[in-house]
């Protein structure tokens, strides 16, 4: 199943194995995606994507980040990953059972961050991303 | 024309009453002497007649007597006798009565004599009938004056109800008839009691004619007299026609039947003969009063329409008749006039040839052209008088001789007449002076003719003058003589009019001034041949101008030589004259100002001046006391000035004189008097200061304005010396002041009290009084003295005493510690609650310590290094205490104090700095109170907060793990079931599968709520903002306005336009669309359904009121739980039972509150309560 859209590959920063399963499922269904980059946390994710941006190479169309990890959280990481500079633009979609609205007004303050998803995840939400990812 | 008399009077039938009461007096005398001697013609006045009995015969005489005495009016007591025998008569007759009723025999018929004559079984007893009638006329008698008009009447009827039974018994004797059986008791009358009856009873009736039968006969009118006419003949015509018929039935001449018809037929004619009578001599009657009426109302017009006063009196000349005219002209009421006596109006100096005359007309008939008129003064009521011509007429009526007096005010007459007389009199004067000669000189034959007053203006005989020209030249005065002579022949000449004036020589020396005017005749060569003149004496204007213009020149040397600022002026304004002062005053010592205007000479003179100067030169005078200029230098000048005008000749104006003085220094120093008498009033009145005086001698007493105000007294009020003393409060006050001023007036001792009062008002003050005596001779003449209102003072010291008494409690008071202390610290007090506290006793440590032995000494040199710090500069010991207040107020620490044992507390320590007078620091206070137990209690609080800060970590804590990882779970859940249904499409259709997604659905949602309630509460750090709440409200409209139009509810924003209130906006936004989308939800489909929102202010809160006229809820129900979470009270498929519960959440987290009233099915309405 090749999908002719503009997402080749999709990054999942997540710890919990159940999200990044039902995720995975759901995007492959739905076609947005077949290729994943999963990370359990943000330091992980941080250490492997450096290279990756650097090198401008298997650069994923899309991150979706959860906010609550253990080592290094969805913030402390989008801090980071921001200060890279990458080549293209990366949609980044922090994607959190959060509702505080702290965490939404605070995601609000990140330029670079394009939508904060509440889970579960649903197809609604994916052909919305992939609407967002032809766009740029 | 005013009537004056009623002739109408009852007691003009009082006479006949008594006729008739006298009469009977003696028929009833004669029964009652006929029973005593047993003389039987006596009772019965006719042989074999009924007898009248003895009780009749008294009872008769009741009546009289009782009548007599009632009709007389000599004594008021009389109308008690004759109530008394009425009584009497009653009883006597109502006996009897009685006896005829019951049968029984009371033994009053022989009470007083036997009956020796009587044929009845009943022996003395008078019949029903006489008994009876005895009775009414004793209760007519009784009552007939009675002022209730029902009652009277009702006597008025029983006195005819007499008379009728009377006439039938009279009659029955009369005709000779019997009675029938059933009306017996009539016959057994007597026919003397029968015909005393009938009088009595007519005459009774005649006490109030105004009553019953009688009235009708006893007034003036047609009716009555006819009534009167008519009823005796007709009366008379059938009792003889009723005797006729009798006879006619006895002897049987006729048939009954017929005879009766006979009777009628005669009835008829006879009657109507009568009233043809009658009638027409009633019409004669009716004609002429028509007529007199008529004349009367003529004369009435006339006399009304005549424009002088016209007065009728009768002979003793007082007051019958009168015009209106003669109201008004003597200004008296028509009341006033009716009566009054002529000589009233009639000045007293003109009464005597008044009466004179008034008695000559009243004699005689006097002739209208024979006498002159008679003037008098006549008299208004207002005392004013007035000349009146007064004429008399005499007329003669039924009711005597009367003068008509016509009074014509003939002031206007009276005042020409004068007038007249004067110019008469001015008239004959003016003639004598005008004394004007006629000459001729025929210039032809040189013949100078002259009239008579040409020789006496010149003192000179016919004989002694020759008619010669030189003849007129002689007499010249030698001055005048050359310019006269050239005069004349210029006229001659033709060069100038002849109008001179020259003096002339008499013979006997004196000199006259003459005017002269002549007209030249001439030929037809124009030769004058003839010169006619006239020529009178000027001598007197020529003197009095001589006069006037040395009184001129007078005048002039008077206004220069004037040692104030006067100035004259011609019409001109022109100088004629200015005083030395004036020139001083006005800088025009080195100025020739005469003939120079006034307003040449000051331009700066405005249009104000000019105007009064051109209104004295027409006669006006401005006088001026004071008025102030202000100079050019700033000072302030007064100047009082006087401009008039004076008199070339009387009725000329030459110009006006102008009179200035400065004034400055002299209104200075009134205005400085002024100033003080002022200040000093101002004083008197500022410090409430009032005076008073007694005058001992006529216990007068007098107070002064302010003594007045102090008292509260109206304007009115007169100040008596009794009742002064009782302003004066009851007890000490008033017996201080009464026992001061008995000692004042006894010994003369001054007295200076302070008194307690009531004012008039009611209002209590204190008042001092202090009063000095004036002795003269050994004793108090006068007491006088001042009056002050201290009530405010008063009640100052009083309220101080009790600040001290309470300030000394609390010094003393056991709770507080308070030291004292002198500048460098050493104890000055140290009041019970420190030794309580502190376990010293104030002995051991006044004079002896400083307070630092009671401190810490780590506390006071940590104090004294933050203090040395602070300040710059080393401080230490008991500074430490004081350094700040010696340069502040006071200083509030906390402090531990040390007690004797040594044991410690916490106090809160104030030390406040004592000053004197001068505001220099004399020692310090140190006030502490004992806080140990307020240590505790905030030991308490803090380690609450520490608990309630953990707990609502905790909170947090919870509420991320619902946020967060309860969430995530059912998140995941939801997910994995989604995956698993595409994945496996054929499980779609399960059961089970179904059910478990609608289970994730629920458990989404419902941490989803969770989540949101714990938001609520464990947010508390959020910024309100103000929000206006109209404008939120119609943002939250806008966001669900499809839903209502769909629902088809009204949604109304009546929120105040400026109702603004604290909150945070999601919140409200929140509250706002849980309430409005509650409204929707719950509609009632019966109606027209709608959401009114409309706010108001109480008590600090907005109040947004939300009402519908939807379901409503049962709040017995459900009411405790209405705000619970998890509750519904519809059975709506969309009610949750979170809506409620999270808005009365958000509401308390925002400060708000919420009230509900609801009635099922009527609708709801919620009073959301924010703060504003």
């Amino acid at each position: 199943m090749k999908s002719n859209n503009a997402i080749n590959l999709t990054c999942i920063i997540d710890d919990d194995p159940v999200f990044v399963f039902g995720a995975k499922r759901i995007m492959e269904m739905a076609e947005f995606c077949n290729n994943f980059l999963v990370f359990q946390n943000g330091e992980e994710a941080l250490t492997n994507l450096k290279p990756i941006v650097l090198s401008g190479e298997s650069v994923p169309d899309v991150i979706l980040l959860d906010l609550n990890m253990p080592i290094m959280d969805g913030w402390e990481f989008l801090d980071n990953f921001i200060k890279l500079e990458t080549k293209r633009k990366i949609l980044i979609y922090i994607v959190s059972s959060s509702i505080d609205p702290a965490d939404i007004i605070k995601a609000k303050s990140y330029k670079g961050l394009n939508n904060f998803i509440v889970k579960p995840i649903t197809r609604e939400v994916l052909s919305e991303i992939m609407r967002d990812a032809v766009k740029h | 024309m005013k009537n004056v008399n009623t002739l109408f009077s009852y007691d003009k039938y009082y006479r006949y009453i008594r006729i008739v009461a006298s009469v009977t007096t003696g028929v009833s005398l004669i029964v009652i002497w006929g029973w005593i001697l047993k003389i039987k013609l006596l009772t019965s006045f006719l042989p074999d007649l009924p007898t009248m009995k003895f009780n009749t015969a008294l009872c008769f005489f009741l009546v009289a007597v009782g009548l007599l005495f009632k009709t007389s009016k000599r004594l008021p007591r009389y109308q008690v006798y004759a109530g008394i025998i009425n009584v009497t008569l009653l009883i006597l007759a109502g006996i009897t009565l009685l006896e005829h009723i019951t049968g029984v025999n009371y033994g009053i018929d022989q009470l007083f004599v036997k009956d020796y004559f009587s044929i009845y079984s009943l022996p003395g007893r008078m019949s029903l009938g006489t008994a009876l009638n005895f009775f009414f006329l004793g209760l007519g008698l009784l009552f007939i004056e009675c002022k209730t008009r029902l009652v009277a009447q009702v006597c008025q009827y029983l006195f005819h109800i007499i008379t009728l039974i009377s006439v039938t018994s009279f009659l029955t004797y009369l005709f000779g008839v019997g009675i029938e059986t059933k009306l017996e008791f009539i016959t057994s009358m007597a026919i003397h009691t029968a015909v005393l009856f009938i009088a009595l009873s007519g005459t009774s009736s005649l006490i109030r004619i105004d009553l019953g039968i009688t009235s009708v006969f006893s007034k003036h009118s047609i009716g009555s007299m006819m009534a009167r006419k008519l009823f005796l003949q007709i009366g008379g015509m059938v009792i003889v026609l009723s005797y006729l018929k009798i006879l006619a039935d006895r002897y049987q001449f006729i048939g009954l039947e017929f005879g009766t018809t006979l009777f009628g037929v005669l009835f008829l004619v006879l009657s109507l003969s009568l009233i043809w009578f009658v009638a027409s001599k009633l019409n004669e009657i009716e004609r002429q009063r028509q007529k007199i009426n008529h004349n009367l109302s003529i004369a009435q017009t006339f006399l009304n329409s005549t424009p002088d006063p016209i007065i009728i009196v009768d002979q003793s000349a007082k007051i019958f008749l009168f015009n209106e005219r003669a109201e008004e002209v003597f200004a008296y009421t028509e009341d006033e006039l009716n009566g009054l006596d002529l000589d009233i109006i009639i000045d007293k100096r003109s009464l005597s040839k008044f009466h004179k005359r008034f008695k000559k007309h009243l004699v005689e008939k006097v002739k209208k052209n024979k006498k002159k008129p008679l003037e008098v003064k006549a008299v208004k009521k207002t005392g004013e008088k007035f000349e009146s011509e007064v004429s008399f007429s005499r007329i003669t009526l039924l009711e005597g001789t009367f003068i008509l007096v016509s009074l014509k005010d003939i002031t206007v007459r009276k005042s020409y007449e004068k007038e007249l007389k004067k110019i008469t009199k001015k008239y004959s004067a003016a003639n004598e002076a005008a004394v004007v000669g006629v000459w001729e000189y025929d210039i032809v034959k040189n013949y100078l003719e002259w009239d008579n007053v040409m020789y006496i203006l010149h003192g000179l005989n016919k004989e002694d003058f020759n008619h010669a020209y030189d003849a007129w030249e002689k007499v010249l005065h030698p001055e005048d003589k050359q310019r006269a002579t050239e005069e004349v022949e210029k006229a001659l000449m033709g060069e100038e009019e002849f109008d001179t004036s020259f003096r002339i020589i008499k013979p006997d020396g004196e000199i006259r001034h003459i005017r002269a005017k002549a007209v030249v005749y001439r030929d037809n060569e124009q030769h004058p041949i003839r010169m006619l003149g006239t020529n009178w004496d000027i001598t007197k204007e020529k003197q009095a101008e001589q006069a006037l213009q040395n009184s001129f020149r007078q005048n002039l040397i008077f206004v220069e030589q004037a040692p104030s600022a006067i100035a004259m002026f011609n019409r001109n304004m022109e100088y004629i004259a200015a005083s030395q002062k004036w020139k001083e005053d006005y800088g025009l010592l080195e100025m020739d100002i005469l003939g120079k205007s006034h307003y040449e000479i000051f331009p700066e003179i405005g249009d104000e001046w000019k105007k009064i100067h051109r209104e004295c030169l027409e006669g006006a005078v401005n006088v001026c006391d004071e008025a102030s200029f202000e100079r050019e230098d700033g000072s302030v000048q007064w100047i009082s000035w006087d401009v008039r005008p004076w008199y070339k000749t009387e009725g000329e104006i030459g110009g006006i004189v102008m009179h200035t003085a400065n004034i400055t220094q002299f209104k200075d120093s009134v205005r400085e008097r002024l100033k003080i008498e002022n200040i000093l009033n101002k004083t008197n009145e500022i410090a409430r200061i009032g005076t008073w005086e007694v005058d001992l001698g006529k216990e007068k007493i007098s107070w002064s304005k302010i003594t007045r105000e102090i008292h509260e007294v109206p304007d009115d009020y007169r100040p008596q010396l009794e009742k002064a003393i009782d302003f004066y409060k009851e007890g000490t006050s008033k017996k201080s002041i009464q026992s001061a001023v008995t000692n004042a007036v006894r010994s003369g001792k001054s007295f200076d009290l302070e008194l307690e009062m009531t004012t008039y008002q009611g209002n209590n003050i204190w008042v001092r009084s202090i009063g000095q005596v004036e002795m003269f001779e050994g004793r108090a003449k006068k007491l006088y003295g001042i009056f002050q209102d201290i009530t405010e003072i008063k009640n100052y010291e009083i309220s101080l005493k009790e600040t001290n008494e309470k300030l000394n409690a609390i010094l003393n008071s056991s709770y507080v510690s308070i030291i004292g202390t002198d500048k460098n610290g050493l104890i000055t007090h140290f009041n019970k609650g420190a030794e309580t506290f502190l376990q010293y006793s104030a002995e051991e440590m006044i004079g002896k310590e400083s307070p630092v032995i009671i401190h810490l000494p780590e506390e006071i040199e940590k104090r004294g290094k933050a203090l040395s710090k602070q300040l710059n500069k080393n401080i230490q010991g008991f500074d430490v205490f004081v350094e700040l207040p010696k340069q502040g107020d006071y200083e509030s620490q906390e402090w531990t104090y040390v007690r004797k044992d040594g044991s410690t507390f916490s106090v809160q320590l104030v030390v406040t700095p004592v000053k004197d007078d001068q505001g220099e620091i004399e020692g310090f206070l140190g006030v502490a109170a004992d806080i140990s137990e307020l240590k505790n209690a905030e030991k308490e609080i803090k380690s609450l907060l520490s608990i309630t800060t953990e707990q609502n970590d905790r909170l947090k804590n919870f509420a991320h793990i619902v946020s967060h990882n309860l969430r995530s779970h059912s998140g995941n859940f939801e997910m994995l079931l989604d995956v698993f249904v595409s994945t496996y499409p054929e499980f779609q259709k399960e059961k089970a599968i179904e059910l478990l997604q609608l289970a994730s659905r629920n458990l989404k949602e419902t941490i989803q709520h969770l989540n949101e309630v714990v938001v609520i509460n464990t947010e508390i750090d959020f910024k309100m903002e103000n929000i206006n709440l109209r404008n939120a409200v119609k943002a939250t409209y806008n966001s669900i306005s499809s839903l209502a139009s769909e629902a088809q509810v009204e949604i109304i924003n009546e929120v105040q336009e400026d109702a603004l209130i604290k909150g945070l906006p999601a919140y409200v936004e929140s509250i706002l669309l849980n309430f409005i989308t509650n409204g929707i939800k719950y509609r009632s489909h019966d109606r027209n359904s709608f959401v009114k929102l409309s706010s108001y202010q109480q008590n600090g809160y907005t109040i947004l009121d939300v009402e519908d006229n939807g379901l409503g809820i049962d709040l017995n129900r459900h009411g405790d739980k209405l705000f619970g979470m998890y509750k519904t009270f519809h059975h709506n498929k969309d009610a949750r039972g979170i809506g409620l519960f999270i808005t009365k959440n958000q509401m308390e987290a925002i400060g708000g509150k919420i009230e509900v009233e609801s009635k099922v099915d009527q609708g709801t309405n919620f009073k959301l309560y924010f703060k504003n």
